[in-house]
């Protein structure tokens, strides 16, 4: 006890001191790394804020409004579907111009819709979510509540696969970025000023938010570039854990295969145990959440499987998801019911 | 006072009186059918006015009931008078013409503020544990 009440006596001056000049230098407006970010935030807002729209949309419901971002120079803007609702007009405000837009894919499963206006527009470049770590600066912008943009600063606090045990399609980022209504759709930029994801849902009362990797959203837009449509890949693979081993190590293994699936015709059985789907390793079975999204109908996919004592790669050719049933080349947006992950 | 001497007389007679062989063997099944045969006879309005008469003797029917039915009368009179001489003058009383459907206006209204959106749909119940 008096050794810790030495060391208490002794640490406190020191703590008091640094906890003095860290004021002062702030107050004075001196602090490197304080500073530092404020400028690399404003810059990368001033940067990007031109290509950041608001998007209004009617139908026989009323008008909604949110936030989008031109993705290239032809007018691509990515949002998100809850801003279009049944859409029969949507228009583009950026700055004092005023488009009217199309509508060319909405995809259900993550709520991502892709809009196009007719006109040469500013355009933030794309990062790699995959490279999102944890705890790193994240910047929001977009419009909340009819203000002109404006941003919100957080952190990347987790990636989530579920949330309430309600499963996201993909692994989403989940961020303590405060976000308002009308940031729905909203690009999230690292501090290299581009693009890692797109706001979709606020959480825990709004002082958090869970946001789309620019991956997925990217596999999406690629698809409707390839096949005019999204195609979802399927293979016909239903997946279960393994009991835990003495190695305590987590095991994924294939399960109820149906005969006359692209998996049965490739030669992959029941009970062989999945080790990498594509370039996901599957450790468990909610590995294959992201491993699934990322597959492509009349694509092939390397399935690495241990069979006994033998690793086996199968390619399999998968088909268009039997439980994606649009017609090819309707970009229609449904009534996609909303979810207040918020709680409210 | 002679009709009293005579009923008295066939009286006294109908002691004597023995009914044939096997009489109460079937009694009621007769009676029954005698009883039915008698009622085809009779008209069936005088059926139903009877029964009714009879139902309505049964019924004790409180003295302001009168005046509540009377009151009734006058008032509905009164309503239906009212309807015929109403603009319309259409004789139909008490109908009213179906009004069009009010048109959805919601927030259309462009002066009023849209729907701010921040969610969408990210999640699913569906189990993702295939593919």
């Amino acid at each position: 006890m008096s050794r810790r009440s030495v060391s208490d006596m002794v640490g406190f001056p020191r703590a008091f001191a640094a906890a003095v000049v860290l004021a002062t230098t702030a107050i004075a407006g001196q602090d490197p790394l304080g500073e530092a970010l404020s400028e690399k935030v404003a810059a990368i807002f001033e940067q990007g804020r031109e290509a950041v729209v608001r998007i209004e949309s009617s139908d026989r419901h009323g008008r909604l409004t949110g936030t989008g971002f031109y993705a290239d120079p032809s007018g691509t803007i990515y949002t998100v579907t809850g801003v279009l609702g049944n859409a029969e007009e949507i228009t583009v405000f950026q700055g004092l111009r005023k488009l009217p837009a199309r509508l060319l894919v909405a995809d259900g499963r993550t709520g991502l819709a892709l809009i196009r206006v007719e006109a040469n527009t500013p355009f933030l470049p794309l990062g790699d979510s995959a490279d999102v770590k944890l705890a790193a600066p994240l910047i929001a912008i977009g419009y909340p509540r009819g203000v002109p943009e404006t941003f919100s600063f957080g952190m990347a606090t987790g990636f989530d696969r579920q949330f309430l045990n309600r499963y996201f399609r993909t692994t989403h980022i989940r961020a303590s970025i405060p976000v308002q209504p009308g940031l729905g759709g909203a690009p999230v930029l690292g501090l290299d000023g581009k693009v890692i994801g797109i706001v979709v849902a606020g959480t825990d009362g709004n002082t958090g938010c869970y946001v789309l990797p620019i991956n997925a959203a990217e596999k999406i837009r690629t698809d409707f570039a390839r096949f005019g449509e999204i195609r979802p890949g399927w293979v016909g693979v239903s997946v279960e854990d393994l009991p835990i081993t003495e190695e305590n190590r987590p095991r994924a293994k294939v399960a109820d295969l149906l005969q006359g699936t692209p998996a049965a015709e490739s030669g992959i059985q029941d009970d062989d145990i999945l080790l990498r789907v594509g370039e996901v390793v599957i450790h468990c079975r909610e590995d294959i959440i992201d491993a699934s999204f990322f597959l492509t109908a009349g694509d092939s996919v390397p399935v690495l499987v241990q069979r006994g004592s033998k690793e086996i790669t199968f390619s399999i050719r998968s088909v268009l998801d039997p439980a994606h049933s649009k017609e090819p080349g309707t970009p229609v947006v449904e009534s996609i019911p909303r979810f207040d992950l918020s709680g409210n | 006072m002679p009709e009293k001497t005579d009923i008295q007389k066939l009286l006294r007679l109908k002691r004597y009186e023995k009914p044939p062989e096997g009489y109460f063997d079937d009694f009621l099944i007769e009676f029954q059918r005698r009883q039915r045969t008698e009622l085809l006879r009779v008209p069936l309005h005088e059926i139903l006015w009877d029964r009714a008469t009879s139902w309505l003797d049964s019924v004790r029917v409180p003295s302001m009931a009168y005046a509540a039915i009377l009151i009734l009368g006058a008032g509905a009179t009164g309503v239906i008078w009212t309807g015929l001489e109403s603009p319309a003058g259409s004789g139909a009383v008490a109908v009213a013409a179906p009004l069009p459907a009010p048109a959805i206006t919601f927030s259309q209204d462009p002066n009023l503020p849209p729907s701010y959106v921040l969610e969408t749909r990210p999640v699913s119940y569906e189990s993702p544990f295939s593919f």
